[in-house]
């Protein structure tokens, strides 16, 4: 293994290193990677695709364009090119691939049938092939994102929230964050306090990040960049992804404490059918909820009304209501219209809670911190704009 | 036919595969796609044993969801949907074992038989993963019936139940965009959609689900719904008239000889030549809607009145005076007249339904003149 060259890229903060290694190195590096990271994009299954082409090229021993991997926690890169191979092995579990996911595939598959074959004479030329591995070295993850979406111009692209739950995944054991972020794969249920599905999180920031509180569409390339271009006028080094989370997270304990283990009679529900959610839990601890407060925040802060998460903190802490059920009914009523009027109700949901975290935390509005009076003016304001 | 999705190699057709976590696979023999569904769909049917009918609903909403009731015969015959309903656990049926059975009916058979017939985009599968509404548009409605329970060979004769769906809305989908349609009604209330199947006896039902489908869906102006609307009145006046002839000739051959009773058939024959004879022998004699024709006449009689006309005595009076002002005195109508007008024709398509399905033949066409 050779390391070809050292760039800094200033851009995202990274150090780019260019590695050349055989394709029994990059196999030992990536594979564990790729069986443990669920997070992983699903392959492309189509025989007839460039990929067939290449596994007969690779058997060749063509030159494939360099893979770009990323790594997400800080190492020594001056340590010399035989310790370096070890100190990434040692620490592969944080590798993430930018670029060249399917070829990876397309290279482990190619193997796995030289083996299976008994073709030994191909398999050890395959292993002796060299390959180009560009890795990205540094702890600015936004920035690895950006750079992630650049080079997947043109090719069949990630989507974001992959993307983002890719570069996330240290956060899923970090006891920092303050809460616990549960995956799908876990089976288990989100339902203590402090405990939020991973996948409706990543959903909330990233209508953070895109101003949007509208499911994560087709990762349309440019929109993407236009995201980060705005990010990039926040300080990139702020873990935008934790304080996002623990503003959520103080939300959700706060409006919780306020309505005081308030529920919905049984008396509405009997009259009006399931409702939305019966406590102020069941309510924001969803991802509508969340999408809404992300998207908001993001709008507010576009608009200089707030400074940053810290100022949406100490609002939190100012936010009041007179009557827990009659704030409970209010929201749940607005919720029950969105479900009877609507094309996706998903969708008009998240853009209701958008609505109202943005007449919650506006100093402008007539319902400033006042969370039942913005219940109401966010159906009204919805309605003025939808119907 | 299948749908179809863009790949790599061009256009190809997909068909369904097999149900996943994420919703459903579809696959053209060479890449899977998964169409993504929250809903726990319930695949223990058979789809061959349902019918699918491809509808849109201007402004449909995701919980427009309603069973299908055969009105007359008080038997359930399916569910309609809109198809962003596949997509969402936000609906109150989300987790109706009954409406997943359908459910899955229906999205294993858009999928297989939307074909280049019905309007669809033309969805990526490159990305692996697709909602329901990348393929079809927001306004697209499912109609699923189990066959068991509609008449035999109902989906070549779908036009039987257009009258019952245009009056909730609903207008068949074909390869047009659905958003041009301009025909807009309100959900009914309650959870049920009431089916009036058009009567046998009605021999032109498919110019008449034509008429309804392909021109009044798409028309603005009121003026020109009342004048084709008025084209299925002069359908089943039509009938009328030969029915009657038919009986009057039958009359005739047997008065042969007998001048007074050959001068009592020659004047029933005079009768049943007008136009407005003919209406009301359709309100009245033909059909069972004489008690549900209030409101007709109510918006009927506004409007006259805004015409500067005496009111009419009958519902069917008043009707027939509106469309000789609308067909001989047009040049005279007046701008605030427009919305008495769209009132008339909006009760027109509520008691169209009932006008077709009971609209019989008096005494098997031997009617005593």
């Amino acid at each position: 293994m050779k390391i070809v060259s050292k760039l800094r890229d200033a851009r995202i903060n990274a150090d780019n290193l260019l590695i050349e290694m055989s394709i029994d190195h990059y196999e030992k590096l990536i594979k564990e990677v790729l069986d443990k990271n669920e997070f992983q994009r699903k392959r492309v299954r189509s025989s007839k695709t460039v990929y067939g082409l290449l596994r007969d090229d690779l058997l060749k021993q063509c030159v494939i364009p360099p893979i770009v991997l990323a790594l997400t926690n800080e190492i020594d890169i001056d340590s010399g090119d035989e310790n370096f191979y070890q100190t990434i092995n040692e620490n592969k579990d944080h590798l993430v691939i930018l670029d060249g996911l399917q070829r990876t595939y397309t290279i482990l598959d190619l193997l796995s049938e030289l083996r299976s074959t008994g073709d030994e004479s191909s398999l050890k030329k395959v292993l002796e092939a060299k390959l180009r591995v560009e890795i990205y070295v540094g702890l600015n993850r936004l920035g690895i994102l950006y750079r992630m979406l650049t080079l997947n111009t043109g090719q069949t692209p990630m989507s974001l929230r992959q993307q983002i739950e890719m570069l996330y995944l240290d956060y899923l054991d970090n006891p920092h964050l303050g809460v616990e972020l549960i995956r799908e794969v876990d089976g288990r249920v989100a339902n203590r306090d402090g405990q939020y599905n991973f996948k409706d999180i990543v959903e909330g920031f990233n209508a953070y990040l895109d101003r949007d509180e509208l499911p994560i569409d087709k990762a349309n390339i440019l929109e993407n960049i236009n995201s980060l271009e705005k990010l990039s006028k926040e300080n990139q080094s702020n873990e935008l992804f934790e304080s996002y989370v623990s503003s959520l997270d103080k939300f959700v304990k706060k409006v919780c404490e306020v309505c005081d283990g308030a529920e919905l009679s049984d008396e509405y529900i009997d009259s009006k059918g399931t409702p939305f959610g019966k406590n102020a839990t069941q309510i924001f601890k969803k991802p509508q909820a969340f999408s809404g407060f992300g998207a908001a925040i993001g709008k507010l802060l576009d608009f200089s009304i707030i400074r940053d998460f810290s100022q949406v903190d100490s609002l939190i802490n100012e936010m009041f209501l007179d009557d827990p059920e009659a704030f409970l009914e209010e929201i749940n009523n607005s919720l029950l219209w969105l479900k009877n009027n609507s094309k996706k109700i998903g969708n008009a949901q998240r853009t209701f809670f958008t609505f109202f975290f943005r007449d919650l935390f506006n100093s402008d509005t007539d319902t400033y911190k006042n969370l039942e009076k913005s219940a109401n003016s966010a159906l009204r304001k919805y309605q003025a704009q939808n119907m | 036919m299948p749908v179809t999705l863009e790949t790599e190699l061009g256009l190809n057709d997909f068909r369904f595969f097999e149900m996943c976590d994420q919703g459903i696979v579809i696959f053209d023999g060479n890449s899977r796609v998964v169409l993504k569904s929250p809903l726990a769909f319930d695949n223990s049917c058979n789809s061959n044993d349902y019918h699918l009918f491809f509808l849109s609903k201007k402004n449909v909403n995701e919980n427009d969801i309603f069973v299908v009731h055969d009105q007359a015969n008080k038997k359930r015959l399916g569910w309609i949907f809109p198809v962003n309903a596949l997509s969402s656990n936000n609906h109150d049926y989300y987790d109706n074992p009954h409406f997943l059975k359908y459910a899955y009916v229906g999205a294993k058979k858009a999928i297989d038989e939307c074909g280049d017939h019905v309007y669809t985009r033309k969805a990526d599968a490159n990305d692996g993963v697709l909602e329901f509404s990348d393929i079809f548009d927001d306004a697209t409605v499912l109609l699923v019936l189990y066959k068991e329970h509609v008449p035999a060979g109902l989906e070549n004769n779908y036009e039987l139940l257009t009258p019952s769906l245009f009056k909730h809305g609903y207008v068949s989908l074909k390869s047009g965009n659905p958003n041009d349609i301009e025909l807009l009604i309100e959900a009914p209330e309650e959870r049920k959609l009431n089916i009036q199947f058009v009567s046998q006896d009605v021999d032109n039902y498919k110019i008449i689900g034509e008429i309804l489908d392909r021109s009044i869906a798409y028309e603005k102006r009121a003026i020109f719904k009342f004048f084709f609307m008025y084209q299925i009145f002069e359908l089943l006046i039509d009938n009328i008239y030969k029915i009657e002839q038919r009986a009057v000739t039958k009359e005739l051959i047997e008065a042969q000889g007998d001048s007074g009773k050959t001068k009592e058939v020659i004047s029933k024959i005079q009768e049943f030549l007008s136009e407005k004879k003919r209406i009301n022998l359709l309100f009245g004699e033909y059909s069972s809607v004489k008690g549900q024709l209030v409101e007709l006449k109510h918006y009927c009689n506004d409007l006259l009145t805004i015409l500067g006309k005496e009111e009419g005595g009958e519902a069917q009076d008043c009707f027939y005076k509106i469309r000789n002002f609308i067909f001989h005195q047009y040049r005279d109508f007046p701008r605030e007249g427009e919305d008495c007008l769209s009132n008339i024709v909006a009760e027109v398509i509520n008691i169209l339904p009932e006008l077709l399905s009971t609209f019989k033949v008096p005494n098997n066409g031997q009617r005593n003149l």
